[in-house]
């Protein structure tokens, strides 16, 4: 301890949410202290997650797509796969990125700080510099930003070798000849179809009876039609019992409603999902009160049980997603600058997952609807009835929406399908701005794109769209 | 002349707007009667417009994404391209969705007639089937959907050989060595671009100083920038004086303020425009009136000068363009049907050309015509170089621009240039329909990582400071 500072604002944790935060509230006149442990902003999401994601997606999505277009008439030979050279191209891209914050952070006049940071009180932060050194730091304002860690199962260490994470996955090394990844999630069904693309055989065990939990099934029916070749073994409704690594690989014990199965894998990628990133916070010295799964509660603007204390993204609770925290951010920013009306409010937070098909999601789910009770009209509109599908090449698709069927008012929608998730955001707009289906219906959408399926299907909401049967 | 009818709707044209009017007619309960030269409903766009060039465009990307790919691990070398195999592909597409198109029709028990029409009077039409009979139909309301066809060179009329129009482009008949493209808007790039792609070195002469001369010079900037390795040669505020056809060559003679000379090409795809198809509508027999360039003029239910007569598409006037079109089909079926309210009132139309390379989209109010109108307005841009989106697909050239009113903030229009821009443009025009404010765009969640943050970042400029852009 040798230095005492008294901070405006201190942000712990520089991932979309803490950096967008840092970045509204210098904009906004405060002095700003970012503390991370990485050497630039970025977090989880542009080191480890989103991006270094999506730009595997996307190389294995012209893989994928150059494959379909011999019968088209465009025949490419297979590519050679250079795997170092994919994970060089991701790591540009992280650093272009990351670096590029950095730069915003210090045109910002922020004082950033590497290290990792601990409550000493609601006045006070303990902070471990990378180098080591220990400083103290006292402040008006913090906010918690610090995100979210993966889940290890109970009786599964990750050895970080064998048995892995997604951060580990997303490092690869080497494509091994086969793979379980445990978790049928987004991260195990991206991840999952990164490396299945590149030659891996990979199997999933997911404990529920499908993929992603909790979304419309008819949505992850365009995917599994599609991708019916891409995996090696589906085990649903499966627990894994046991895993332990014996000669460089992993004995996996699995058990459902048929009995037992043990199966040995070179690598078990662990996707069960993530949690708080809140050990060594020590919270509880500034009386931040949490939830039974360990998320901080906090109000509508995003403030903690402790006056001074704000938190925001993952450690927030569900949904844990990047463009959810960025939004806290910039509404925390705002609330302790002192801009009236700034609260968190959303009525729509979308989802994509970005396998190919895409399956993504926006406001209201059927199951949702269901579950509570609310009435609810759905319309459909199938991919089969558009000429942008067509001309794609793949009309296995699927758009919906989520209607009140009294106003008409659209609650939420889904969309599977090649590129799925660019129409998301649309639905997304209509949801804030209380958007009928009639006022999507007469909003003219580009042609032929696939954006008309969501007009189409707003159509079928009061009586009949062009491209299906009359009603 | 044989039969003599009378029927409730006649549709004369079954383009998008004909057949969306004709199904929506349909099922409001009317008898319709749908009449088109073509074997089933589809017109221009689905037979030789967007629809087969999209197919292609969507397959010769993958071409250029490939080539991209090298850098990012993939080696692919150059495919093989099949143009019988592709060509192929293209009609089934085609065939496949005019054919449904067919379906839907006789689903909803339309009567629909293979041939032309021509006005009698403003209460009957001359039909002569593809068949080649003659008979004369009788109507209450009739609807006008017989679109447009390309133009032709003042002095030099297409020979659809060596001097083609944008239907025989895509036949793809032969891709020849070299040619040249006449024309920078809609049609010529992006066919440009497939010739391009499929071997051929392709020039381009745009009479005005760039391509897609009404769109913000901001946004076509970009769009050149990226398109720029696809022509051998652009040639711009350049007029074509002289075309000639020697020894199955196309002399072309250019003139621009510098100089005069002659060219030599194996084709020219002459895209300058398209004008109003009603050569053989005898719309005179109906005392209906036309604008000077031929358009039929239409008041807010779509309804020309004669009462029981409608006009939809591209023979009303600009833009020319399939969704808009479609938009008015439905409403005029909705105007004959007596809903209450239906009316063609759209505040945006939204417009995408696309290259194999990138995507230009705009919709509502440009800043250009802004500045003219004299509309108070503040334009916020958004870089695609700082989009994490852009940069994990290896795009960085890309930009995204909202047109704002100064005041309010409320979204009168926006513009987006880039690959897979066009599927920005559908959001920004819901914002303008429902007038969504760029505080409406920046508080709804979007997508992380998508390109469309870059509408919301865009927005946020106008309240102040955007997450990834510097500070102020």
């Amino acid at each position: 301890m040798t230095k005492t500072d008294n901070k405006e604002i201190v942000i712990i944790g520089a991932g979309p949410g803490g950096y967008a935060a840092a970045f509204r509230a210098a904009d906004l006149g405060l002095k700003v202290t970012l503390i991370d442990p990485e050497a630039n902003p970025g977090g989880v999401c542009l080191y480890r997650g989103c991006i270094p994601s999506k730009t595997f997606l996307h190389v294995i999505k012209v893989k994928q797509e150059t494959a379909k277009a011999g019968q088209w008439g465009v025949q490419f030979k297979e590519p050679k796969v250079d795997v170092a050279r994919i994970n060089d191209w991701k790591n540009k891209v992280v650093n272009k990125l990351t670096k590029g914050l950095g730069q915003l952070s210090k045109g910002r006049n922020i004082d950033y700080i590497r290290g990792m940071a601990q409550f000493v009180s609601e006045k006070k932060i303990e902070v471990e510099k990378k180098e080591g050194e220990k400083i103290t730091i006292e402040f008006q304002k913090a906010i918690i930003a610090t995100g979210s860690t993966a889940t290890a199962l109970p009786n599964i260490k990750f050895d970080h070798e064998v048995i892995i994470d997604s951060t580990d996955a997303l490092e690869l090394k080497e494509i091994p000849q086969n793979m379980l990844v445990i978790g049928g999630g987004y991260i195990g069904l991206e991840l999952g179809s990164v490396y299945a693309s590149l030659g891996c055989k990979v199997s999933i065990a997911e404990m529920t009876s499908g993929f992603l939990p909790g979304t419309d099934r008819d949505l992850i029916a365009v995917f599994e039609k599609e991708n019916e070749a891409l995996f090696e073994a589906l085990y649903f409704e499966t627990k894994v019992e046991k895993v332990s690594v014996e000669k460089g690989k992993a004995k996996v014990s699995l058990k459902n409603g048929e009995g037992k199965l043990e199966k040995e894998f070179e690598k078990v990628l662990v996707a069960v999902g993530r949690k708080p990133n809140s050990a060594s916070l020590h919270m509880e010295k500034a009386n931040i009160k949490i939830d039974e799964n360990g998320f901080i509660i906090v109000d509508h603007k995003r403030k903690t049980s402790a006056e001074n204390i704000y938190a925001i993204g993952d450690m927030t609770g569900e949904p844990l997603l990047a463009h959810k925290a960025t939004h806290e951010g910039r509404i925390a920013a705002e609330v302790i600058a002192g801009e009236a009306g700034a609260a968190y409010d959303p009525k729509a937070i979308p989802g994509i997952v970005f396998t190919n098909p895409e399956i993504a999601w926006c406001g209201l789910t059927e199951k949702q609807a269901e579950e509570k009770g609310r009435k609810i009209k759905v319309v459909k509109f199938p991919w089969t009835a558009s000429g942008r599908a067509a001309s794609a090449g793949t009309s296995n698709g699927l758009t919906k929406l989520i209607i009140d069927p009294e106003t008409g008012r659209i609650l939420g929608g889904g969309v599977a399908g090649k590129n799925a998730g660019v129409l998301i955001p649309q639905i997304s707009l209509a949801i804030e701005m209380a958007a009928t289906a009639k006022d999507i219906v007469l909003t003219i959408h580009p042609h032929p794109t696939l954006s008309e399926t969501i007009m189409e299907a707003a159509e079928l909401f009061s009586g009949s769209a062009t491209h299906l049967p009359g009603t | 002349m044989t039969k003599k009818d009378q029927k409730d709707v006649v549709i004369i044209g079954a383009g998008p707007g004909g057949y969306a009017a004709a199904f929506r007619a349909a099922d409001l309960g009317l008898k319709v009667t749908l009449i088109d030269p073509e074997a089933n409903p589809g017109g221009s766009c689905l037979y030789y417009g967007c629809v087969p060039v999209k197919a292609l465009l969507e397959l010769l990307e993958m071409k250029e994404e490939a080539a991209k790919a090298e850098e990012w691990g993939l080696n692919f070398g150059d495919p093989e391209i099949d143009t019988k195999t592709l060509v192929e592909w293209k009609n089934k597409v085609v065939n496949e969705l005019t054919e449904g198109i067919g379906l839907l029709s006789k689903e909803r028990k339309i009567e629909y007639i293979q041939g032309k029409a021509s006005f009698v009077s403003d209460k009957e039409l001359e039909i002569k089937t593809n068949k080649g009979e003659l008979s004369t139909l009788k109507f209450k309301k009739a609807i006008i959907a017989t679109g447009s066809i390309p133009k032709e060179l003042p002095d030099f009329p297409f020979d659809h050989k060596r001097v083609i129009d944008s239907t025989d482009a895509l036949e793809l008949k032969e891709v020849p060595p070299n040619m040249l493209v006449i024309g920078g808007g809609y049609i010529g790039p992006e066919l440009g671009s497939v010739y391009n792609s499929l071997g051929s070195k392709v020039s381009l002469v745009e009479k005005t100083s760039r391509f897609l001369s009404w769109v913000d010079p901001d946004l076509v900037e970009v769009f050149e920038k990226e398109n720029k390795g696809l022509f051998e040669e652009l040639f711009f505020e350049t007029s074509v004086e002289k075309v000639s056809i020697e020894k199955e060559k196309v002399k072309v003679a250019l003139k621009n303020k510098d100089r005069e000379w002659e060219n030599e090409y194996d084709l020219v795809l002459v895209a300058i425009g398209r004008e109003p198809h009603t050569r053989y509508l005898n719309l005179d027999k109906t005392g209906m009136e036309t604008d000077e360039k031929g358009f039929i003029k239409v008041d807010e239910k779509l309804k020309t000068s004669r009462e029981n007569i409608y006009a939809i598409g591209d023979v009303t006037q600009r833009p020319l363009f399939a969704n808009k079109a479609t938009h008015e089909g439905r409403n005029v079926a909705e105007a004959i049907a007596g809903k209450n309210g239906a009316d063609y009132n759209p505040k945006a139309i939204p417009s995408i050309v696309a290259t194999t390379r990138t995507e230009i989209a705009w919709c509502g109010l440009m800043e250009t015509e802004a500045k003219d109108e004299g509309v108070d307005i503040k334009v916020v841009k958004f870089p695609w170089s700082a989009s994490g989106r852009a940069s994990s697909m290896g795009l960085s050239n890309g930009l995204t621009k909202l047109i704002l009113e100064a005041a309010s903030g409320k979204v009168l229009g926006g513009g987006v240039v880039g690959k897979n821009a066009g599927s920005l443009i559908s959001e920004i025009t819901m914002a303008i329909e429902m007038a969504a404010t760029a505080k409406d765009m920046a508080l709804t969640i979007h997508p992380h990582p998508t390109l469309s943050e870059t509408i919301m970042e865009a927005a946020e400029l106008f309240i102040g400071s955007t997450t990834h852009l510097p500070g102020r």
